[in-house]
């Protein structure tokens, strides 16, 4: 793994993003932190409804009305990102931090052709001429892989296949060279071969421009296969964070236990496959409480108090304890409260 | 697409002839003698003979029908009862002043549709859209020819800023253009803003911001190209429309054009000349429609999702 | 996931449960902006219509031409026209008239073009072909240009124009409904009333009709709206309703020849022309936006 470097690229400190509807607000984040580095892969994994498509578009200031940034700091490389005007920011916004989107068959314009839209930013940002634009759009072409380049950069959207369509949006994205990529569930309109390829592309352009990339997304797979951390999402927050190896080898937070054993899995001899029952609860039915209280099994009296994101008490046999999370089982009030009930 | 384009015109075929006949018919569909009709109570026998022999109203119905389609095949749409001009002289000049006059409504329409419909979308919900929206249902709901007095006394009248009537001038193209560009105008305003909806929310639009595209370029060229897809549709049926508005404008105004003529036409019981006039505005308006479809299949065929 | 969940239950309503149904377009329609304004302003019109006589300050037809041109003051509301009539009662009184010739020319119209529409729509083949056919070359003479080739035929007169733009409003309808059929005919409970041998008219005006209402609704609201204009058109051209018939359209006719000195006269017919149009045309914005599945939100 790389030296992740001191000062991280991304520092997403408190973020609250809520939509301002008719029937109140809707807390999507709710108090969000976490930092990727430079050369480092972040995943955010959690159903959907989570908050973590909300997150990534608040870090692009994409949030369409009635949603809202209501709080918190997004820091690029030192500078908070939300303290700049408009006009500041759109100087940042696909030129230092870039992002592509789950569906590669409608991301890309149909009335413009490949190669128009890849050279697009480059003008913007870049201020390249249209012809040096073009070569250099070409060359980004060439570079997520897509065959006779040249050619295709005269074809339109729905000439090309989705595997080819979602590589033309990371040939978009990389274009001006970010420091930092946002991937919104980059592969999962995409068929399981193609999948891996594009992973596989994401991690190879990473490793040679050392950009530090943001990885969202409802699969655990994707996460285990490219990920150095993980964040778990789960109703607007962070319920649990570790390094990738330690959260597969010991998950705490029940919500990412359910996770992982809804994946299928081939090595243990299961029954039945365990899915975690109910679902993100909503806006109105929000527990003031632990948020995930109703759909565990492992729910307490003590629960009923919301819960901090915290390190656990206990390491649970694993070196590495950077980890952190939301859930009363880890902390000494639990082991006190339960201690409590056995004298009883 | 060249099967296409001959399909489509096959299809043209049997309502071409449809609007023939249905022209035909407007001499068959008078109540009683049609040849006492037009010459008049004073008319004596004779007279009415001579008008019968001349219209060929003593042959069978479908003798009638071949002559005329004979006719129309050269040409030939008969001859005024009232001048004995050939209609086909009265109403090719009067033809190309009706469209320039739809034309000009036609800019108009589109001119004032497409900003109001984008100023609408782009800030859906605000006041600016709900005033946009307003303006065009009330657009939609006045006679045009209401209107048309109604600029005519502003503009004319009271303020004697441009000319109350006729046609050839300058100053006399903007009345009569924004009295029939209106209806149009809040049409296309509609439509262009139900597409820009739709299409400011694609992902591609999310795309060209996540590209850091000025939000001006993409409403502009992102979005609005896409939107313009459905509005041209709307913009080729709105010419066809604008034939049949004129009739009415050109009443307000008094311009000479094929409007005037038909209506002219009918208050002189003169139906020759209204069966020519109604065949070619008809089929001015199935030929614009022919176009137009073939347009936008051009249009559509490049990007074509699925 | 969501989305194919949610759509099951509207399907449903849509075919199973009419009453239901239309308590839930009630609410829709009133919470709609659109539609409560148009139905306030119609409401107010056939209030109107209906309370004419008592309504009316004057008789509409009394011409008094010591007092022709006045404007409006607190014994003429609206003024007196060219033979000294009163506008105001004459509006009054012309309102029934225009909610008349647009309410029959568009119920005629429907009848036949829903007929004509379910017909082509079922049958298909030839029977499509000719009634489409038919429709393509009446909807080929744009706008009034058809009611106008009529009434000059017909000669003018308020029959006549109830004629023309029925015979207009025909192929509108047919077009509306055939389009709807061909979607509905295919859902599975309509195949399978048909495989338990029910009769083709019964399958048609009992099951698909009800199914195919909310466009021709809307529609119906919308060419009400077309119909008027159009009517007023032809008699503005003086080949519609005759003078002295206070007919809004006739009115402004008779108007526009003295608009120099006396442009109260075109007005206020125009103003109450405007109104209900527009009231029509919000009714049908409102009743589509409440009917129409796919702007549900």
């Amino acid at each position: 793994m790389a030296a992740t470097d001191k000062t991280p690229i991304l520092k997403v400190e408190g973020l609250q993003t809520s939509f301002f509807t008719h029937d109140g607000e809707v807390k999507a984040v709710d108090g969000v932190d976490f930092e990727v580095g430079a050369n480092e892969t972040l995943g955010i994994v959690g159903e959907s409804g989570s908050g973590k498509s909300i997150t990534s578009l608040s870090i692009m200031q994409l949030v369409e009305s009635p949603g809202k940034i209501k709080g918190g700091s997004i820091n690029l490389t030192g500078e908070d990102l939300l303290k700049k005007s408009k006009s500041q920011f759109a100087k940042y916004r696909g030129n230092r931090v870039s992002m592509i989107f789950q569906e590669p068959m409608t991301s890309l314009n149909p009335v413009f052709t490949v190669g128009h839209q890849v050279s697009e930013a480059l003008r913007i940002h870049k201020k390249l001429g249209k012809k040096d634009a073009r070569q250099e759009a070409i060359r980004m072409l060439k570079l997520v892989g897509i065959p006779a380049p040249e050619d295709r950069a005269k074809r339109y959207p729905h000439e090309l296949s989705g595997g080819m369509r979602q590589r033309v949006m990371i040939a978009i994205a990389l274009s001006c060279d970010p420091e930092l990529l946002i991937a919104d569930e980059p592969t999962t309109a995409l068929d399981v071969t193609i999948q891996a390829q594009i992973l596989e592309l994401i991690k190879n352009l990473q490793e040679s421009s050392g950009m530090a990339v943001l990885i969202i997304t409802h699969d655990l797979g994707v996460i285990a296969e490219t990920a150095d951390k993980v964040a778990v999402m789960y109703a607007g927050e962070v319920v649990e964070q570790a390094d990738v190896k330690t959260l597969f080898k010991r998950p705490l937070h029940p919500y990412t236990k359910g996770l992982m054993n809804a994946i299928p899995r081939h090595d243990v001899d299961m029954d039945e496959l365990e899915v975690i029952k109910g679902t993100v609860p909503s806006s109105a039915e929000m527990p003031s409480g632990c948020r995930f209280m109703k759909r565990c099994p492992y729910a307490s009296e003590i629960c009923e108090t919301h819960p901090s994101l915290a390190t656990p008490t206990h390491n649970y046999g694993v070196e590495d304890d950077s980890g952190a999370v939301r859930c009363w089982i880890y902390t000494e009030e639990w082991d006190t409260a339960t201690k409590k009930q056995e004298v009883q | 697409m060249y099967i296409f384009i001959i399909r489509r015109f096959l299809q043209l075929i049997p309502v071409i002839i449809g609007v023939t006949l249905v022209a035909f018919l407007i001499i068959q569909l008078i109540p009683g003698d049609a040849a006492q009709v037009m010459a008049g109570e004073a008319a004596s026998e004779e007279q009415l003979e001579q008008m019968r022999e001349n219209l060929g109203l003593n042959e069978p119905l479908y003798v009638q029908y071949g002559t005329f389609l004979a006719d129309l095949v050269r040409l030939d749409l008969g001859q005024s009862v009232r001048t004995d001009q050939p209609v086909m002289e009265l109403v090719a000049p009067r033809f190309w002043i009706t469209l320039e006059l739809a034309f000009w409504g036609l800019v108009v329409a589109v001119v004032v549709g497409l900003l109001g419909g984008i100023l609408a979308a782009t800030k859906q919900n605000s006041y600016r859209d709900l005033g946009t929206m307003m303006f065009a249902v009330i657009g939609l709901s006045m006679p045009n020819f209401w209107l048309g007095l109604m600029l005519m006394y502003l503009f004319s009248i009271e303020l004697g800023w441009l000319p109350t009537s006729g046609w050839g001038d300058w100053q006399q193209i903007f009345l009569p253009a924004i009295t029939m560009g209106t209806a149009g105008a809040a049409i296309i305003a509609r439509m262009t803003r139900s597409a820009m909806l739709e299409v400011l929310g694609e992902d591609y639009v999310r795309t060209a911001r996540a590209k850091g595209v000025k939000e001006r370029l993409v409403i502009y060229k992102h979005a609005l190209r896409n939107a313009l897809i459905p509005v041209v549709t709307v913009i080729g049926l709105q010419f066809g429309y604008f034939l049949s508005g004129a009739v009415l404008t050109e009443s307000v105004f008094s311009i000479n054009g094929l409007g005037r003529l038909v209506v002219d036409a009918i208050s002189q019981r003169d139906f020759p000349v209204v069966q020519g006039t109604v065949i070619v505005l008809a089929l001015t308006f199935v030929l614009t429609n022919f176009i137009v479809d073939i347009l936008y299949r051009v249009l559509n065929k490049r990007i074509e999702i699925n | 996931m969501g989305s194919t969940v949610n759509q099951k239950p509207a399907r449903e309503e849509e075919i199973g449960a009419p009453e239901s149904r239309w308590k839930s377009l009630f609410k829709k329609l009133i919470r709609n902006k659109s539609s409560l304004i148009g139905s306030c302003i119609l409401i107010f019109f056939l209030l109107v219509a209906a309370f004419a006589p008592f309504l009316m300050t004057h008789d509409p037809n009394s011409t008094d031409l010591l007092n022709d041109f006045e404007t409006p003051s607190s014994e003429n509301w609206f003024g007196t026209d060219h033979n000294g009539r009163d506008i105001y009662s004459r509006i009054v009184y012309g309102t029934h008239l225009t909610l008349y010739v647009g309410t029959v020319s568009v119920a005629i119209g429907a009848a036949v073009g829903i007929v004509l529409g379910l017909f082509a729509g079922y049958y298909g083949r030839f029977v499509d072909t000719v009634i489409m056919r038919v429709a393509d070359v009446l909807l080929a003479f744009p706008g009034i240009l058809l009611a106008l080739a009529i009434v000059s035929a017909l000669g003018a007169s308020l029959n006549n124009v109830i004629i023309a733009l029925s015979i207009y409003n025909i192929p509108v309808f047919a077009r509306i409904v055939r389009g709807s059929v061909l979607e509905v005919k295919s859902v599975e409970y309509i195949e399978a009333i048909r495989a338990l041998g029910a009769k083709d008219g019964k399958i048609m005006f009992q099951h698909i009709l009800p199914n195919v209402s909310s466009p021709v609704i809307v529609q119906a609201s919308l060419q009400i709206a077309t119909s008027i204009l159009s009517a007023a058109g032809l008699s503005f051209l003086g080949v519609g309703v005759q003078p002295p018939t206070p007919e809004w359209g006739a009115m402004l006719n008779s108007g526009r020849s003295y608009m120099w000195d006396s442009p109260h006269l075109t007005l206020f017919p125009g103003i109450a022309l405007v109104l209900v149009v527009l009231g029509f045309n919000l009714l049908g914005d409102g009743l589509r936006d409440a009917l129409d599945p796919k702007s549900k939100k």
